[in-house]
């Protein structure tokens, strides 16, 4: 049995996407499927899936790459948006969008029952968020909740608690993305804009950091016992050190959020998982089990391909070195309890909406 | 608990052999008056408009009780009077006798706004500390000091590593990591390394001022509220500042620079390798002028400082930075007088004892060029050699 966690359906060409929005934003400017401030050299895709349509695209053939050629059982797909565009409402209605593409061509659609889907809603706008989890939440193949990495504001801030209230209230974990786009975002690193594509694409995971902490020390997962994120694009590889440090000044730093009651590190096995990336863990692979116990990371962990990411990975690939409970674990044991995916989908119609 | 055992205490010695490096501790000056003694008098005005002291700097995101505390060991604050760190004499009674540090690395924090007025404060705080702690209260040889640039200023940042080149007690350069927006491979700051490398000087970088707030680092996806998160992902303007050094080609630029993280941990040095080589290896055709593995470059060019050491499980801790195998390239420090502070006692038990030697003194006096003995204190206990076992 093998789930992949993080699979990125893209839409077949950038005007597909108009046949989704309401008649009032149809003439809007919206960025390309591939457009973004920091694209890899080459393309952002595996360089095979280019053809006359985008990477990723066509149902069939992302079926046969994932489920006969890889061995997958399930696997999530978390489409991207186009960033935090300025104008929030239509980031919102584009969300939408791509919500009931998914649905049409892709969930409704596919016999196989092995494709399940996210609830794209833009954090910046909250009501919107809220109401867009509401109208799809009860979707038996829609398991979950995304938002892009990129945000002005970490998650851990109040203004953006009813979003996760309503995703924890439906049992819906919060997938965290890389989200390209144009969006009006920060610099991608600590020290401003990145010079090269690998110096930006090895730092840009790392941020989801800063959400992690935020979310434990304004007490978010406190608050809401249910709540849980799933950050996909790895990045678990710094995980010890930095919640190390959050630990370490935990108890002096107690008279100012007494709420976090515990140390921050014991809210991990609750409450986040990841993904797993190529860029993440030991270069021996003889170091892995052993690295793995630290944090307990073996309970966090779900295998993700990024398909159809140039830096795609074979569920051997993100195995490797792993012994066989860990590789149980990796490869779909924790997405399985995560996702239930094994359990039977519900018979009936399909949930209605709006397009 | 392991412990440093000088042998033959009974000896009388007037020299003590090195057994402790401490590579981060903050001096003040007694008042702003002082330094306003050492800045040029069409300065002073500029640098300090309203005639309130700069010193101790308020700060955006608060350490536990700070009004009371300013970030500060309560039991610093010399019992004298004064502000922790003002007194090089107590400083040295706490620091070095008590604690058992042989010689220490003086690392002062200011900040101005303006490019220019920056540079005029380091250069002030460079004469002061000159003045006050290496030449008049050095007898002992003991303190070592930090030549304090504007990175604002690369070409007036180079001409005053010059003008300190040669010093017997100054170090290492010291730069901001709050640079505004600008990665540390940046080739702006090439007449500022190129200089440092020169002269032999690694630099080292330290969190300046908290404010203003142009100087916070912005946090990609936001800043945090409290202390607790922003310290705690500090670290990553550390990693963002290292991938630019390596991805961006400082190091092949300055072969003979050296740089130094000072506070902003240690322990996520292991997975950036990691990281850095795996991104390396895919995306070689990006980055023609990289032409070495990154990990290669960190293991011969940067230092990490130890404190704050993460209140980790120590077994599992030693375990880590086993599999991390950076015996070479960590240097102990106290942070003396924050209220952070690790003691030697403290720290030494933590590393995994094949690094011992190296993280409490070897690393530090291979890179500073320090002797292998100093001159002792009234009341400290002479050793001709100490054991890290």
């Amino acid at each position: 049995m093998i789930i992949d966690a993080n699979v990125q359906p893209h839409f077949r060409y950038n005007a597909e996407i108009r046949k989704y929005l309401p008649a009032a934003h149809r003439l809007r400017s919206i960025p390309d499927v591939e457009q973004q401030w920091y694209q890899a050299p080459g393309g952002n895709y595996r360089e095979d899936l280019y053809g006359e349509h985008y990477p990723g695209s066509d149902r069939d053939t992302v079926a046969r790459h994932l489920f006969d050629d890889g061995g997958v059982d399930y696997a999530v797909l978390n489409p991207l948006t186009r960033g935090n565009i300025a104008d929030y409402l239509l980031n919102s209605r584009i969300c939408a969008a791509v919500n009931d593409w998914l649905l049409d061509r892709w969930l409704e659609p596919d016999t196989t029952n092995r494709f399940r889907g996210t609830i794209r809603v833009n954090p910046e706008d909250p009501k919107g968020a809220v109401a867009e989890i509401e109208r799809l939440a009860a979707h038996p193949k829609l398991v979950q909740v995304g938002v892009p990495m990129q945000s002005r504001e970490p998650y851990g801030k109040p203004v953006f608690e009813p979003i996760w209230e309503a995703a924890a209230a439906h049992g819906l974990p919060v997938a965290v993305h890389i989200n390209g786009g144009n969006g009006v975002d920060y610099a991608p690193t600590f020290a401003g804009h990145a010079h090269t594509y690998p110096g930006y694409a090895s730092f840009m995971p790392l941020n989801y950091f800063v959400h992690l902490a935020t979310l434990i020390v304004e007490g978010m997962f406190g608050r809401h016992p249910h709540l849980k994120f799933v950050f996909t694009d790895g990045g678990y590889d710094i995980l010890t050190p930095l919640m190390w440090r959050l630990d370490t000044f935990w108890l002096s730093m107690r008279d100012q959020t007494p709420w976090v009651d515990r140390y921050p590190s014991d809210y991990l096995p609750a409450h986040v998982r990841f993904c797993s990336s190529a860029f993440d863990g030991p270069t021996d692979p003889g170091q892995m089990q052993r690295w793995m116990d630290f944090s307990g990371k073996t309970d966090l962990l779900m295998y993700g391909s990024g398909y159809p990411h140039w830096s795609t990975c074979a569920p051997g690939e993100a195995a490797a070195g792993l012994d066989s409970a860990q590789r149980d674990k990796v490869l779909w044991r924790n997405a399985n309890e995560l996702y239930g995916l094994t359990e039977p989908i519900e018979a009936g119609p399909i949930n209605e909406r709006s397009v | 608990m392991t412990t440093i055992e000088r042998v033959n205490p009974q000896t009388e010695h007037d020299e003590i052999v090195v057994a402790i490096v401490d590579t981060d501790v903050h001096p003040m000056p007694v008042s702003t008056d002082v330094l306003k003694s050492y800045a040029p008098a069409d300065w002073v005005d500029k640098i300090w408009p309203t005639g309130n002291a700069v010193t101790p700097l308020p700060h955006f995101y608060d350490t536990p009780d700070s009004y009371k505390t300013m970030s500060m060991r309560v039991d610093a604050h010399p019992p004298g009077g004064g502000f922790a760190g003002t007194d090089p004499d107590y400083a040295a009674k706490q620091l070095l006798v008590d604690a058992g540090v042989s010689i220490a690395t003086l690392e002062p924090m200011c900040d101005a706004q303006l490019p220019q007025a920056e540079h005029v404060l380091k250069a002030t705080y460079n004469d002061w500390l000159a003045d006050v702690w290496l030449d008049r209260n050095n007898a002992h040889g003991r303190w070592r000091g930090s030549i304090g640039v504007s990175a604002q200023v690369p070409e007036r940042a180079a001409r005053e590593i010059q003008r300190w080149a040669g010093h017997p007690y100054m170090a290492q350069v010291l730069m901001t990591p709050q640079t505004r927006g600008i990665p540390f491979g940046s080739p702006h700051f090439d007449p500022l390394y190129a200089a440092a490398a020169a002269n032999g000087l690694p630099v080292a970088t330290h969190l300046m001022g908290q404010t203003p707030f142009e100087l916070i680092p912005i946090y990609p996806v936001g800043n945090p509220a409290h202390w607790h998160d922003f310290f705690a992902a500090w670290p990553l303007l550390y990693v963002s500042h290292l991938m630019s050094l390596v991805f961006d080609g400082a190091f092949d630029r300055h072969p003979d620079l050296r740089v130094v993280f000072v506070e902003g941990g240690f322990t996520w040095a292991m997975p950036v390798m990691w990281r850095m080589d795996r991104i390396w290896e895919a995306r070689r055709a990006d980055l023609p002028h990289v032409r070495r593995r990154p990990s290669e470059y960190v293991r011969e060019h940067v230092r990490f400082t130890t404190q704050p050491l993460e209140d980790a499980d120590v077994k599992h801790f030693r375990e880590y930075l086993e599999m991390m195998d950076l015996g070479d390239n960590l240097m102990f420090s106290t942070d003396y007088p924050h209220w952070s502070y690790d003691a030697p006692a403290y720290a030494i038990n933590r590393f995994p004892a094949a690094q011992r030697e190296r993280i409490m003194r070897g690393n530090a006096t291979a890179l500073y060029g320090l002797p292998p003995t100093v001159t002792a204190l009234p009341g400290e206990g002479p050793a001709a050699d100490v054991s890290f076992e």
